[in-house]
């Protein structure tokens, strides 16, 4: 079997679409929305069209769960052990399992809401993150970074159920909460044990983390502030072994993205 | 035969065709059966994209009037591509609700006075008939939509069931089983920037739109 699968290769049958992320970076209508000031773009369900704005967040936690599958699928896989430790390939295993649940869970979720497969399009970046071909990168890209950002979404979504009195959103959101929280956990201790001699190895993969969190900022869709819609979830975050300057780091990253975005937009009208 | 006026006349910021858009309108007037001489003014606003579906159907001096989000129109899965099925399910719903302010809701406010309940529930009932036109809908997606507004109950799942359902109801009607519901709205989040009688989707509204909608 091939090792290092690309995104291009990825199994998906004719109800899906791909997408690239700069088309919505390049949307000529950024500019004319940032003008209207709508308001706080906190994904709430006494906001405008909070429904469909559910929706579309619903259908974009699937495909992540599936392009986690598939992530940590490969890394079960793509590396003898030497580079990858058993034990680190049977936690992604694991976390396979979950992932799979995940899936199963989210497409549920998506019927309950009115969505089909297929009805968005999918952007495959974060099964992009989980193609570097050092495991550790995968570690930080994937499990700290990507599952640290589920973290983020599912607690909104949570709030989301629960605000909206919607039990089956609330309760599921909240069972897949608690294993995105192992996964970056898994991140953040294999991370510690496989760079523990090697300092550069680890900066390394940190970079890529970063890099990695400023593009999931998505303009500003993760932040602290109303103007964002999934808001950064501190005490879960801590819960899976982010420290406060780490958090601080990811809440800079996503005002940068934000304030880029902003400045793309004002560009793109000038 | 109606006579219907699309707005603008041409998009700079989305890929919609509009004289293939005219058409579709042509098409969603004639599955609704508007009267005659009647005149209608549909105005499609290319800057707010899909998942911000949102519209308004007014009657305003005898003429309809009716503003749409693109995104309410939009291909989810081409942004700024027109969806065909999508657009026709959204502008059949917006003119029967046009039809029904000459008739049975002639007496219901103006859609930037209804709540949040209220257009859910009317939103229901025109689907419904939609539907059973052979316009394609999704009918769980509109019901996603309801128990949003109107709660996640047995009694919210009845209502929505008898809204559905019927032909011809009156605005005395859908008021009535709205109030029955009981339900408070929905809690307001710390996000909440809506005015307290307010529909949630007022702030997409541009100012000048609202200032057309008054009724």
């Amino acid at each position: 079997m091939r090792r290092h699968l690309p995104p291009a290769d990825l199994a998906r049958d004719a109800r899906f679409v791909r997408t690239s992320i700069m088309e919505s970076i390049t949307d000529p209508r950024n500019r004319a929305i940032a003008d209207r000031r709508l308001g706080p773009a906190r994904l709430a369900p006494d906001r405008p069209a909070a429904a469909d704005r559910a929706r579309n967040l619903m259908h974009g936690i699937f495909m992540g769960e599936l392009q986690a599958l598939e992530g940590a699928g490969r890394t079960t896989f793509d590396f003898d052990d030497d580079e990858a430790p058993f034990a680190l390939k049977l936690d992604m295993a694991r976390q396979c399992w979950d992932e799979a649940r995940h899936v199963e869970i989210s497409v549920r979720l998506a019927e309950w809401m009115g969505t089909g497969i297929g009805e968005f399009a999918e952007a495959t970046f974060l099964y992009e993150a989980a193609c570097a071909d050092d495991p550790v990168l995968r570690l930080c890209g994937v499990n700290r970074a990507l599952e640290g950002l589920a973290i983020d979404v599912f607690n909104t979504m949570r709030a989301f159920g629960e605000t909206a009195g919607d039990p089956v959103l609330a309760f599921c959101e909240d069972w897949m909460l608690a294993d995105e929280v192992t996964h970056v956990k898994m991140g953040s201790d294999w991370l510690r044990r496989l760079t523990a001699d090697d300092p550069e190895r680890r900066e390394r993969a940190l970079e890529f983390q970063r890099t990695v969190d400023k593009l999931f900022s998505l303009g500003g869709f993760r932040g602290e502030s109303d103007e964002n819609p999934v808001r950064l979830a501190r005490r879960l975050r801590e819960l899976a072994g982010f420290t406060d300057e780490e958090m601080d780091e990811i809440a800079a990253l996503a005002d940068e993205s934000r304030a880029e975005a902003d400045a793309r937009a004002g560009a793109a009208s000038a | 035969m109606a006579r219907l006026r699309l707005v603008p006349e041409a998009f700079s910021l989305v890929d919609f065709d509009a004289a293939e858009l005219s058409g579709m309108l042509v098409e969603a007037a004639s599955r609704v059966g508007l009267p005659d001489g009647l005149e209608v003014r549909v105005e499609i606003d290319e800057a707010l994209p899909a998942p911000l579906a949102v519209s308004l159907a007014d009657l305003v001096d005898g003429r309809g009037e009716v503003w749409c989000s693109g995104g309410a129109l939009e291909d989810t899965t081409r942004p700024r591509h027109l969806d065909r099925p999508k657009a026709i399910a959204e502008l059949v719903g917006a003119l029967l609700r046009v039809r029904d302010r000459l008739g049975p809701f002639a007496d219901a406010p103006g859609d930037l006075g209804l709540d949040d309940r209220q257009r859910a529930a009317w939103d229901v009932h025109a689907e419904g008939r939609a539907a059973r036109a052979g316009v394609t809908v999704r009918a769980q997606r509109r019901r996603y939509h309801f128990r949003l507004a109107c709660g996640f109950s047995d009694r919210a799942d009845e209502v929505f069931e008898v809204l559905w359902a019927a032909e011809r109801l009156t605005w005395a009607e859908v008021r009535e089983l709205v109030a029955d519901l009981g339900a408070p709205p929905p809690p307001r989040s710390a996000a909440g920037g809506r005015s307290p009688s307010g529909p949630s989707y007022a702030p997409l509204i541009p100012a000048e739109v609202a200032e057309r909608h008054r009724v």
